[in-house]
């Protein structure tokens, strides 16, 4: 078997070297043999130029009784992500890999289908039930890219912590200011992960009074990581709200919150005095990026003398 | 005390069971020209003791006989 194995093995390799079609390695994407079927797969990527034959190919590598062989197809969905062709054969076999045992299939199969923008709001929402938390954070990313507001709220309720996050930083990356109301209760959120993510994407949608007070509540949160989103966020929050408690910030213990405090402090122009007398007392922080920030913000803001 | 004269672990070890005679991926992909192939066995084999641990030989091996032994302070 071993012989045979490695003889089809040898007739794959030197058939590579003649730009094959899909169709010629059609034979050794079905061998018996699950090696012979991942150097196929391998030489497929490589080789040919096929792409409307070969991407179905790759898709079905998805559905492989062989762990190894899918994961080639996986790695190759996205390795190939530009040249694969979505045609009517490789988003069936996609959407058939989506109800497959492995997850790791699972959330390549909807990856993909969202990536090649075959996906819609109702399925990328039906993977919200999946029972693995992975496969249910890619369905958030293909939420997002749909703009499907109604199931990314469901999604912000999920139990695993991973998937809230996704929520997160993925309405965070799509700067949607209708997302905000759904960020002002992930920043709500009892783990350090969710809520430091929901503030920093605020940073992003904009960050409403409600969001904002409970950002300058978050300033005193025992985790830095959630103090420093917190003052990040307070830079797309109205000025009025955000310059004193930023100015408080810039005394916080933790350099990455003062950091954070300053930089924000850098993008408002309050006519608050506290403000320039915080950022001239930052630029002596022990911190040199916290000093030339300070510097660089007090740069925006008008000298005593100009007032 | 007795002292081993000989190194005799290589950064890439070749599985000669699993490895197939007559390919050679592994020595096409190697940067450093460190993998080559047997004259005898026709078999791939490390003949130069330098490696950069980037793993394109284990990756693209179809039958899983190449392993980089990648050292722990590079993990």
């Amino acid at each position: 078997m071993t012989d045979t194995r490695s003889a089809r093995i040898l007739t794959l390799l030197a058939l590579a070297d003649e730009a094959p079609e899909a169709d010629e390695l059609a034979e050794f994407l079905t061998d018996p043999e699950p090696d012979v079927r991942r150097t196929a797969l391998t030489v497929l990527s490589e080789a040919t130029e096929d792409w409307a034959n070969g991407s179905t190919q790759v898709a079905a590598a998805l559905l492989d009784p062989d762990a190894s062989v899918r994961r080639t197809g996986i790695e190759l969905l996205a390795e190939l992500r530009e040249v694969l062709v979505a045609g009517e054969e490789f988003t069936a076999a996609l959407r058939c890999a989506g109800q497959h045992v492995d997850p790791a299939v699972r959330t390549a199969a909807i990856g993909t289908l969202w990536r090649h923008h075959r996906a819609t709001a109702l399925e990328a929402a039906d993977y919200l039930g999946d029972p693995e938390p992975a496969v249910r954070a890619e369905a958030v990313l293909a939420l997002v890219s749909l703009r499907a507001a109604g199931p990314l709220e469901r999604a912000a309720a999920d139990p695993a912590a991973e998937v809230r996050a996704a929520v997160a930083r993925e309405l965070g990356s799509s700067a949607d200011p209708h997302g905000a109301s759904t960020l002002t209760a992930l920043a709500n959120d009892e783990q350090t992960t969710v809520a430091a993510a929901a503030f920093t994407a605020l940073a992003e949608t904009g960050c409403p009074p409600p969001a904002a007070a409970l950002a300058t509540e978050a300033l005193r949160h025992r985790d830095w990581p959630v103090r420093e989103a917190a003052a990040k966020a307070l830079a797309a929050a109205p000025a009025e709200l955000a310059a004193t408690p930023l100015t408080v910030a810039t005394g916080d213990e933790n350099l990455d919150v003062r950091k954070a405090a300053v930089r924000s402090l850098g993008h408002l122009a309050p006519d608050h005095l506290d403000v320039t007398a915080a950022l001239r007392t930052a630029t002596d922080d022990p911190d040199a990026d916290v000093r030339a920030y300070a510097r660089q913000a007090l740069l925006r803001y008008p000298q005593p003398t100009e007032r | 005390m007795a002292h081993v004269s000989t190194r005799v672990d290589v950064p890439v070890t070749i599985d000669q069971d699993k490895c197939i005679s007559g390919c050679t991926l592994c020595v096409d992909m190697c940067p450093l020209d460190s993998l080559s192939i047997h004259a005898e066995s026709g078999k791939a084999h490390m003949h130069v003791d330098e490696c950069w641990y980037c793993g394109p030989c284990a990756a693209r091996c179809p039958t899983d006989a190449v392993t980089v032994n990648i050292p722990l302070l590079l993990r």
